[in-house]
């Protein structure tokens, strides 16, 4: 970061913004409002709960008229059962909550709470935030202490200029066998500097990104005994394809990749005999275990949807897909979590069960062409986009081309035979001839 | 409540965490009146209304106080930091339900010239006055604005942004050259204007 940056964000951070006066009590009207929400769904859940158990006591008592004893009982049973729900509630009283704050006598609670706490540093004026904090048996800083202290710092420039560049951001990847994983990453200072901390010893890939440059790679090892690795200069090449029309897709292509959410496995890079079935691709991906029911899991997570080229395939009956299919219809594997909106929002992972994991499979995919020119599309919407088989909707092809779906004029699909035999390699896997009118 | 408290901030950090996480009515109360503050400035960094941007930080604390036993201590400063990563991350999914968010960002990602202004000089940004610095950094196009604010002030990093907008880490980083250059030539523009 440059110095002026360094002082905005000084300055903006130092910042306090002014509250309105009320502001202390129209916030717990806010939490008030948002406990009783809370509260008001615990008892629709009760209500779902007791309603049921009623109507089954309602029947025990039409079915069982003379047994008077038996339905007794049960009512009995039930009401105590319903209480604790409504006791609980009560317990967390918003009225309660909107009067303390406008008193100031009940914060007195405050200090005498305190108090016993202070009694501990009594002796010490000055209480020791280390030795506090081993009280806490928070082990995350243990941690940091023994491994996480080595860094990397280098410098990247433009290797036709030869000016160091700024801004750029430089990506770790640990590489593990075949698998990267993201560790962390960095920006350059104006001498195009870069230094990433807190990384453990071990094999590592950094790739540095910059607009209008192609990225650049380079591969290093951190020793235990070397506190900072120097990658010393790395130069970044301008990116000619910015200027030319056609872009040339170029890259090494690892068996696993792996970030915080996703892994993505890519089946080229495993040598399987022809008519393989996809289970035993399946099983042959590190972490990735079948069990006979045919249900998946990765990283000892289940699945609990897999999608077949953007679909769910035979009513996700998953055992179908994964014994019908072949390994050689299939390119990439991709397990996917899918977090709940909380989670999202907080970036705190509250319930670690709840996450969803989509498993997708797909093939690669044709390539589009559009007036004669092939097309960019947007890959985030494939998962949802089906454009494998012969009956590719216009409403598809516009959502990944980004036009409106009422401007497709003609839509063609070649097969990966006769579309090699017009377009050579690219065509490979077939392609789809989009042409657009007024 | 909050002139008051002032002078009884003798609770250490760390305990205000233990109070907050035994979900304490007075500790969150402290928590409250050391951070509110703060907490609104980082929203209208974000969202300039300053109805809905209180309305955020309110969300947010309630937020954190309901969620406050994932919170770990790891040293003086944790609790801000935690806090402020949730502010931005409810921030950015407000922003991100507002449509035109969505319309513009994608305008600003394809080319625009970078400029090649002259570097401010560091000491008179100091001295420009905080609501002129506050209408430059308004006057960025969302998108800009908030991958700078993300990235330069509240330290996320690109990998996080991506994540949070739903954009590559590519996008994030030309965002953000763009979102410089735009407030560099703001800051020169107006050194220039004024004479400092």
């Amino acid at each position: 970061m440059k110095d002026w940056e360094e002082i905005i964000k000084e300055r903006q951070l130092s910042r306090k913004a002014e509250l309105p006066e009320s502001d202390w009590n129209d916030f717990l009207s806010r939490k008030a409002e948002h406990e009783r929400a809370a509260k008001r769904r615990h008892r629709i859940l009760a209500a779902a709960i007791s309603i049921p158990a009623a109507a089954a006591v309602l029947m025990l008592l039409f079915l069982v008229p003379f047994n008077t004893d038996v339905p007794d009982n049960q009512v009995s049973q039930n009401e105590p059962s319903e209480q604790p729900v409504i006791a609980d509630s009560v317990d967390v009283n918003p009225v309660d909550s909107v009067t303390i704050p406008a008193d100031p006598e009940p914060e007195k609670p405050v200090v005498k709470e305190a108090k016993p706490v202070k009694q501990l540093y009594a002796q010490d004026q000055q209480p020791d935030s280390q030795v506090e904090w081993v009280e806490m048996g928070d082990v995350a800083q243990n941690e940091n202490l023994v491994a996480q202290n080595h860094s990397v710092t280098g410098a990247i420039y433009d290797f036709d200029s030869a000016e160091p560049i700024y801004s750029a951001a430089v990506m770790v990847y640990r590489v593990n066998g075949a698998d990267t994983v993201y560790v962390g990453d960095g920006g350059t200072n104006d001498d195009g500097e870069f230094r990433i901390d807190k990384l453990e010893p071990g094999n590592y890939v950094a790739n540095a990104i910059h607009y209008g440059f192609n990225d650049a790679h380079k591969s290093f090892t951190i020793h235990p005994d070397i506190a900072t690795t120097d990658l010393g200069k790395i130069a970044m090449r301008g990116d000619q394809s910015l200027m030319l029309s056609e872009v040339a897709v170029s890259a090494v292509v690892a068996k696993v990749q792996m970030s915080n959410d996703s892994v993505m496995f890519n089946s080229a890079a495993y040598k399987l005999p022809q008519g393989t079935s996809v289970e035993d691709l399946i099983r042959k991906l590190p972490g990735v275990q079948i069990d006979s029911a045919g249900d998946v899991t990765v990283n000892g997570k289940k699945v609990s949807r897999l999608l077949v080229n953007g679909k769910e395939f035979f009513n996700d009956d998953k055992t179908v897909a994964l014994t019908q299919l072949t390994a050689d219809m299939i390119d990439k594997v991709k397990a996917y979590e899918n977090q709940s909106d909380l989670d999202r929002q907080t970036g705190v992972v509250e319930n670690e069960d709840e996450e969803e994991l989509l498993f997708y499979l797909c093939a690669e995919h044709p390539m589009i062409v559009l007036n004669g020119q092939f097309a960019d599309i947007d890959e985030s919407k494939l998962a949802t986009c089906n454009i494998w088989n012969n009956k590719v909707r216009k409403r598809d092809l516009a959502r990944l081309l980004g036009i409106p779906a009422r401007k497709i004029k003609s839509v063609k699909v070649y097969d990966a035979d006769s579309a090699m035999r017009i377009w050579g390699e690219k065509g490979a896997h077939g392609v789809i001839s989009v042409v657009t009118g007024k | 409540m909050k002139n008051n408290t002032e002078g009884k901030s003798f609770l250490t950090e760390q305990e205000l965490a233990l109070g907050c996480a035994r979900k304490e009515r007075d500790a969150q109360g402290e928590l409250y009146a050391r951070y509110a503050a703060g907490l609104f400035a980082l929203s209208l960094r974000y969202i300039e209304n300053r109805e809905d941007a209180r309305d955020l930080m309110h969300d947010a604390m309630i937020k954190a106080m309901d969620n406050f036993k994932s919170f770990k201590y790891t040293g003086d400063g944790s609790i801000w930091a935690w806090l402020s990563r949730v502010t931005v991350n409810l921030a950015v999914d407000r922003l991100k339900e507002n449509s035109r968010f969505r319309q513009i960002s994608l305008d600003e990602v394809s080319g625009v010239e970078i400029e090649n202004a002259l570097e401010p000089d560091a000491e008179s940004v100091r001295v420009i006055p905080d609501d002129v610095l506050d209408d430059m950094i308004a006057g960025l196009p969302p998108v800009k604005r908030t991958v700078f604010n993300m990235y330069c002030i509240d330290g996320f990093s690109h990998k996080d942004i991506a994540r949070a907008l739903g954009i590559s880490e590519r996008g994030s980083t030309s965002i953000l050259t763009k979102a410089r250059a735009s407030l560099k030539k703001a800051l020169t523009d107006y050194l220039n204007k004024t004479g400092l």
